[in-house]
């Protein structure tokens, strides 16, 4: 027995590194989600606006690329991926895993409207010219913890398909400042945080 | 009589016209996979149907279906093929008739189904399987059948079967009697199991079953299933059992793509439900989405002026950069405007990402002077590959994200490492190194006389230390936590020498501290083509020894040649130091065979096992894309089955998942699962680290040609 104790101090004796806990790193990495914390030198280190979107275990930084003629924004993404927004909302998306677009951009003010019909193209899978309506259901005000001074939830529904979900737009001074909302029903919905930099 | 012709026609047309609405119907109906029955496998509920999942899919089933407690495992090494192994607790009857035996442990059978398919389903035609179940058990409830499943519409999947064995409880004239009488009659007789029971294979009567799955529309995938019967229950398992009508009826629910349980009334007297999980693992990126790209090099023009000042800072550069990727720069060598560096990584488990990853780094840091590039990558001192590239063809194959075309834009070529060779800058390693990790390990005993499960939690710690570039230390150290060993009892009845079967003495005396592994390893290459390795010390937890392999393995051939030969001795059960008295001579020749489409590669290995028997094993894995690994193996040696004891036969199946296939980076570990049946010591192999095939795995021209498109990932 002595001998097993005096090979296992030599080994430790004789290491370089202390003990190296990779093994539980992996299933950390296998299992935690990829964040990323947006802190004050975080948004000051970033020269124009950026979007924080959060997908399934994933964080991910898209820069404001562009602000396109009807007033919606365009995001990029690391990989080339496109979101784009208007008033918060996701009208349109290139590369994601599932991508939607409107037909039109000209969507409601959520802040002040009832009910209101679109029609979007889904891809992941692909279904063209599908009709979809925005129905609001409430608002909450203030949320004081979060900053938020007004909260609205809003009802997305496709009966073709049997989509019903629930959108939430947080709101501070009527400017957007996160959102939570679903681009295609089979998939987890989308939260997106907005640092504009103006 | 044309009206009628056409109004049929017309009926046809529509119910088979699957693609209308086809977009539309993937949202009505998500997740529309089938599932699993109640005896573990792609079915209804007590029927099977045509359905398989896709290939790389690796699922497990658990069913409560009264008397039996099912647990299976079942994978798809291919798009036509099903393999399953389950374990079925039959609570009517008990283990042994003998008490001190067994107990009061109710019996535990553990069998092997197999389906294949025949046809894909077409727009007329149905899917066709032939499938077997209990294909190499006892036999307590073999079967086989020809099924045919076609959907009707897009949510009504009709399957229509015959069957034979158990599935014949509706039953009509075996029409393969037509063919020969050897098919009249079908041998009841259950057996110890382990052989395939061929001769009884479609024989006797024949029966047929028939069902429905519908797909409810807008409930995710949720299904109603409805079917007639086709098992007689007279003849499965160990006591007949009461069946009140024919007619089962349940609902399987997926509550996400991956998991799904299930609830359904059969026998018109039993409630069953059970739950199930299947992942698809073949595909790369299945689990976790694409990987985390590589984050450029900042401020690349100033490092691009710096090196441009001396070779010694273009060496320097290349160490740094590599480094912080985890590429450890070995050698390097500037010839006029060729970069030449030699690597090794631990990180990536394909040449086509890590040299992909090593290129990028290189060409961000190079000054515009160098034109090409040529990297190359060594593991345990011996070379894997070298790959040439021209700077220019790489950035404009990049930019269009190309993959690059072996023989035309990279050069992979074999590589021979030498340390004595010239290179321009020699980074200096200190030695030794060490390397080490915890974590837990769990060994599991399951399905004997005295218990169904035993485990041992146990806490393990590996290191490997690196006494020169190919000379290393392997270690793995147990410490256990918990366990109920304690209470396995049964001892070896093996008449050969105790080499495996000795297994619950190694368990039960190894509680605390064990060392499992203590080998010393020296690899090296005499050729591009060969490669050796010795080794020496504690391989594993029952032997001890010394010895070696040599492997030929052509960079582009698909073949490869490989022989070992060990001298070892067998530990004590305490897994310390000390020796039992049997010692022996071990030794294999190996051909190995890879198909590179299917990338199933097939080893036979001939020579003399740890028993002092003699024979061939084969060995048979698939390594899908995402580098998943789906095996299995058989070994017959000049033992007798009796000889050999319950099973006839060494056999076993195993799988090896790499973790990376849940994460957003690379990773090269991998969990490993496998199983043996039973535990013999006839056909059984010395376990040792690093084989060589594993070590040089990444030095074959089809690892790069299969992930050309991960190049630039």
């Amino acid at each position: 027995m002595i001998k097993v104790y005096t090979l296992i101090t030599v080994i430790f004796v004789s290491s370089c590194t202390s003990i190296d806990y990779t093994y539980f790193n992996n299933i950390k990495n296998t299992f935690a989600r990829n964040e990323i914390n947006v802190t004050e030198s975080f948004i000051k280190n970033f020269e124009y606006s950026f979007i924080k979107v959060s997908y399934k275990k994933n964080d991910a930084i898209f820069v404001l690329a562009r602000v396109l003629e009807d007033g919606s924004y365009e995001w990029i993404g690391a990989n080339y991926e496109v979101i784009i927004t208007k008033s918060g909302t996701i009208i349109e998306t290139i590369g994601l895993e599932s991508d939607i677009k409107f037909h039109e951009s000209q969507l409601p003010d959520f802040k002040n409207f009832k009910t209101s019909s679109h029609y979007i193209d889904l891809y992941n899978p692909n279904l063209v010219f599908e009709k979809l309506s925005f129905n609001y259901l409430d608002t909450k005000l203030p949320v004081k913890d979060l900053n938020y001074d007004q909260v609205i939830t809003i009802q997305r529904v496709s009966e073709t398909i049997g989509w019903h979900s629930k959108d939430i737009y947080f709101y501070n001074k009527g400017a957007i400042k996160r959102s939570i909302q679903k681009i295609n029903p089979l998939k987890p919905p989308i939260e997106i945080t907005f640092f504009f930099k103006y | 009589m044309f009206i009628f012709r056409f109004r049929v026609f017309t009926f046809l047309i529509c119910l088979f016209s699957n693609f209308l609405f086809a977009d539309r119907y993937e949202y009505i109906y998500p997740n529309r996979n089938h599932s699993f029955s109640n005896y573990g496998t792609i079915g209804l509920l007590q029927n099977p149907t045509a359905r398989l999942f896709s290939n790389g899919t690796l699922g497990f089933s658990w069913t409560h279906n009264d008397p039996y407690l099912r647990g299976s495992l079942v994978a798809y090494p291919f798009e036509w093929m099903e393999v399953s192994y389950q374990y079925t607790d039959i609570n009517n009857e008990l283990y042994s008739p003998v008490k001190e035996f067994s107990g009061n442990q109710s019996l535990k059978d553990k069998s092997f189904d197999a389906k294949f398919r025949v046809f894909k389903e077409g727009n007329i035609l149905p899917e066709v399987a032939i499938g077997f179940r209990d294909l190499a058990g006892t036999g307590l409830f073999s079967s086989e059948y020809i099924v045919a499943s076609k959907f009707l519409t897009q949510d009504i999947d009709l399957t229509f079967g015959l069957g034979w064995g158990v599935i014949s409880g509706q039953s009509i004239d075996n029409p393969f009697t037509k063919i020969s009488d050897k098919f009249l009659f079908r041998n009841a007789e259950t057996g110890v199991g382990g052989k395939l029971s061929n001769e009884n294979y479609f024989s006797g009567p024949a029966g047929y079953f028939a069902g429905i799955e519908y797909f409810l529309p807008k409930m995710r995938g949720m299904s109603i299933k409805f079917e007639y019967d086709g098992n007689n229950y007279n003849l499965e398992g160990a006591k007949p059992i009461n069946q009140r009508h024919q007619y089962n009826i349940g609902f399987t629910h997926p509550i996400s793509e991956n998991f799904s349980y299930k609830f359904s009334y059969i026998r018109g007297n039993t409630l069953s439900f059970g739950f199930s999980y299947a992942l698809n693992l073949g595909n790369k990126n299945s689990q976790s989405g694409a990987k985390i790209k590589q984050a450029p090099i900042k401020n690349v023009k100033e490092i691009k002026m710096v090196t441009s000042k001396s070779e010694s800072n273009l060496y320097k550069a290349s160490l740094k950069y590599l480094r912080d990727e985890g590429f450890y720069l070995q050698k390097a060598t500037i010839n006029n405007d060729q970069l030449s560096v030699v690597y090794a990584q631990s990180n990536y488990r394909n040449p086509s990402i890590s040299s992909g990853r090593a290129l990028n780094i290189l060409d961000q840091i190079s000054p515009e002077e160098i034109k090409h590039f040529n990297i190359s990558e060594v593991n345990g001192g011996i070379g894997l590959y070298s790959l040439e590239i021209d700077r220019a063809s790489y950035q404009r194959y990049k930019r269009f994200n190309l993959p690059p075309k072996i023989d035309e834009t990279i050069y992979a070529k074999p590589f021979l490492f030498s340390q004595d060779k010239q290179h321009g800058y020699n980074p200096i390693a200190k030695y030794p190194v060490f390397f080490n990790s915890i974590g837990p390990d769990l060994r599991t005993q399951i399905g004997g006389p005295d218990g169904f499960f035993f485990g041992d939690l146990k806490l393990a710690w590996n290191s490997e230390l690196l006494l020169t570039k190919n000379f290393s230390l392997i270690s793995r150290v147990h410490y256990g936590i918990y366990d109920n060993m304690g209470k396995l009892k049964l001892d070896s009845d093996s008449i050969l020498p105790h080499v495996r079967t000795d297994i619950v003495k190694y368990l039960k005396n190894s509680h605390h501290l064990s060392i499992e592994r203590l080998q010393f390893n020296r690899f090296g290459q005499l050729t591009p083509s060969i490669f050796f390795k010795l080794s020496g010390g504690i391989f594993e937890s029952m032997f001890s020894g010394y010895g070696g392999e040599i492997l030929y393995r052509p960079f582009d051939r698909n073949y490869a040649f490989g022989l070992e030969a060990w001298k070892v001795y067998q530990r004590d059960y305490e897994q310390l130091f000390e020796l039992r008295d049997y010692t022996t001579s071990t030794g294999h020749i190996s051909i190995y065979y890879t198909e590179p489409n299917t990338n199933v590669t097939f080893r036979m290995k001939g020579g003399r096992f740890l028993a002092g028997d003699s024979g061939i094993s084969f060995d048979f894995w698939r390594t899908f894309y995402s580098g998943f690994r789906l095996g299995a193996f058989f070994t017959l040696t000049d033992i007798s089955a009796e000889e050999f004891g319950e099973g006839s036969f060494d056999k076993g199946f195993y799988f090896h998942l790499p973790l990376e296939v849940f994460s957003k980076t690379y990773s090269k570990r991998n969990f490993g699962w496998g199983l043996r049946p039973l535990t013999r010591d006839g056909g059984a192999s010395l376990i040792q680290s690093h084989p060589l095939w594993g070590v040089t795995d990444y030095s074959h021209i089809n690892n790069f040609n299969r992930h050309l498109v991960d190049f630039y990932d």
